[in-house]
């Protein structure tokens, strides 16, 4: 294929994605790696390594907007990546050693996987709703800083929050890591309602920890990518600057468009990447 | 304010490898059209085999994986709790283990 022609088109559709997603609330991770494993031949791992990438890109734009508006703080930031980052990385090197091993059928497996896991992302996202909370300062949520107030600018009110139940929410930050890492997917779909759910913050204070958390937690599993060399800048210049650019228009356009009708299309193409990855996932493993 | 030395960093980092990584596949393309064309058939049919470009590429993909260690790094001198200090240094070392190769497949 002519190169101009690929690098338009990745560009195109990561630029597609980035707005889409950001007017339906979701990373353009989510949608990005899960349309390319189910609709191109593209190797799995070279996919995996640019969704993680797109990941830590939309992380350093959008949280930036959140730091400086005071909804993200940084000690909460750290305390999340943390214990998400020792996930993403182990999920990198499962994800890399589960085709190295078992080639084609390990591509299979990675798609057969995540189509089944995007069933599931799309129930959370239809099923889970964001929980009010009042939350009251612990010893370890003191000692680690995990607490502040925030003035939400739609209210107009002072929310105060203090992270709770650190133990659970740091296994849960894990599992949340491990999926990201294996599949390359920012998983913002599953950090918000751990932040919210688990730990107790408020649903605002959530997004924001969570949009920030990805440039760090992401980059050590990014590195396992690019030691096996797939993290090529054929496919990361167009996808990340397609999708830091659509993600801005997303933004600002989602002020005005119907969220409601977006999400739920959204949810279709998600829905359609899934029974794809499913399909060629057990065609991979000689099943159907 | 910490969170906007630390955001600042990491932002202007990742411009800069998006930028990087934009250049290079732009020059490679124009040096070399024969040897980029066929890398994006190499990628486009699945393999994974020698399909990086320059060595400022390279780079670029490299900043990008070192931002959020560099935000940390001008963040950290003003990180006045000392727990969260010690969060900031684990993540630092985390991120360079895996930078350097101790943590691969």
């Amino acid at each position: 294929m002519d190169v101009v022609i690929f690098e338009g088109l990745l560009f195109v559709a990561s630029l597609v994605i980035g707005v889409v997603a950001a007017m339906a609330g979701v990373g353009g991770g989510v949608v990005f790696t899960p349309l390319m494993l189910a609709f191109t031949q593209m190797d799995t791992t070279v996919i995996r390594a640019a969704g993680l990438a797109l990941a830590m890109t939309t992380s350093a734009f959008g949280g930036r907007k959140y730091f400086l508006a005071g909804a993200a703080r940084l000690n909460l930031v750290l305390f999340t990546s943390l214990f998400m980052s020792l996930g993403v990385v182990t999920g990198a090197l499962v994800g890399i050693h589960v085709v190295k091993s078992l080639g084609k059928a390990g591509e299979a497996i990675i798609r057969l996987t995540l189509g089944v896991l995007l069933f599931f992302i799309v129930l959370i996202m239809l099923t889970v709703k964001p929980r009010e909370v009042k939350s009251e300062a612990s010893g370890w949520s003191r000692r680690l800083g995990l607490y502040g107030a925030f003035k939400d600018p739609a209210t107009g009110e002072e929310v105060s929050y203090t992270a709770q139940r650190l133990l659970p929410t740091a296994f849960a930050l894990f599992g949340v890591g491990l999926i990201s890492g294996a599949f390359g997917l920012g998983a913002g779909w599953a950090l918000v309602p751990v932040l919210n759910l688990i730990t107790g913050l408020p649903i605002k204070i959530a997004v924001a920890t969570s949009t920030s958390t990805f440039i760090v937690a992401d980059a050590p599993g990014l590195w396992a990518y690019v030691h096996e060399g797939v993290a090529t800048p054929l496919v990361l210049a167009p996808a990340l600057v397609g999708v830091a650019i659509g993600s801005n228009i997303g933004a600002r356009l989602a002020l005005k468009a119907k969220a409601r009708v977006i999400r739920l299309v959204v949810i279709s193409v998600m829905l359609i990447a899934a029974a794809q990855l499913v399909i060629r996932g057990l065609m991979g493993l000689g099943l159907i | 304010m910490i969170e906007k030395r630390f955001s600042d960093a990491v932002f202007y980092t990742v411009l800069l490898a998006l930028a990087m990584l934009v250049v290079d596949v732009i020059l490679y393309a124009l040096a070399n059209p024969q040897a980029t064309s066929e890398r994006v058939n190499a990628i486009m049919t699945g393999s994974r085999e020698n399909i990086s470009t320059t060595l400022l590429g390279q780079i670029g993909v490299a900043l990008l994986g070192v931002a959020s260690s560099i935000g940390l790094l001008a963040a950290l001198a003003n990180l006045k709790n000392k727990t969260a200090a010690a969060l900031a240094v684990a993540i630092l070392i985390i991120t360079a283990l895996a930078a350097i190769g101790v943590i691969r497949a």
